[in-house]
């Protein structure tokens, strides 16, 4: 594997983090602000979206990219719940709209990224070191 | 070369995530709710039409006017299936139930008695309207 992989899942993990939070500020401007407590976890999911991605391209901290994973599982989870007859606090959502399905395909891809580089990572750390720019 | 162009990777994540966190506070504070979105409408404000069409998950026009005996129709253009169920959140008054409108299908009630009647989506109480029948 490339030597340059693991900033590359950072990277992308934190470009799939973008769209997350990008999508739920979208449908948090177009109606969801009006649904009781489902609007303000929307923003609070945009709001910390970006922030996880500045901290992955800056600190490349393990906490940055276990919060980003945590906000997109947890995204995930809700949706989930949602699509039950329960809802999610008063809230339903019976059918995969088109911000639904691209909200959800960049949360996988955010978790799939972004516990690739962490597993890569870890790998790396724990395998003895290899001189790369010899190869 | 690379560590320049990882540094611009860097950035340009850094600029996209601090765009997105200033799209939040504009949308926060161009986005006001008065929190109390069944407060009565302004005369000017309730539509004489008999149809209201259910779009990006809203009730449009969200007050209309009818005469008694008028049959409203509601449509749903919207990818999600809806209601028009009279009463208040999640408190159906028993007044008129389209039950289920799907996507792209219409239903209708009769209202004959004068009154004014709000009603909400059984799957979205977070969507309600008005009816007044004169």
């Amino acid at each position: 594997m490339s030597a340059r992989a693991p900033d590359a899942l950072r990277r992308l993990g934190a470009l799939a983090t973008i769209v997350v939070g990008a999508v739920h500020l979208q449908q948090y401007a177009d109606f969801i602000r009006d649904v009781p407590t489902i609007g303000v976890l929307f923003l609070l999911n945009a709001a910390g979206a970006g922030a996880v991605a500045i901290l992955l391209a800056t600190r490349r901290a393990t906490l940055a990219a276990v919060g980003a994973i945590a906000l997109s599982a947890g995204a995930v989870v809700s949706i989930a719940i949602s699509m039950t007859d329960r809802g999610l606090f008063d809230y339903t959502e019976p059918t995969f709209r088109a911000p639904v399905a691209i909200a959800v395909v960049a949360e996988v891809a955010a978790i799939a990224l972004l516990l690739a580089y962490l597993l890569v990572r870890r790998m790396r750390s724990r395998a003895p070191r290899v001189d790369w720019s010899a190869r | 070369m690379s560590a320049k162009l990882d540094s611009s990777l860097d950035r340009v994540v850094v600029l996209l995530g601090a765009a997105l966190i200033l799209a939040v506070a504009v949308v926060l504070l161009t986005s006001s709710s008065d929190g109390s979105p069944a407060a009565a409408k302004p005369a000017s404000a309730v539509a004489r039409v008999d149809h209201v069409d259910i779009v990006d998950f809203k009730f449009a026009p969200d007050a209309i006017s009818v005469a008694a005996g008028t049959t409203i129709t509601w449509t749903n253009r919207d990818s999600a299936p809806h209601t028009a169920t009279s009463g208040a959140s999640a408190s159906p008054d028993g007044t008129f139930d389209t039950d289920i409108i799907a996507e792209g299908q219409s239903k209708t009630v009769r209202l004959a008695k004068p009154g004014t009647f709000t009603y909400y989506c059984a799957l979205h109480p977070f969507m309600h309207a008005t009816v007044i029948v004169r």
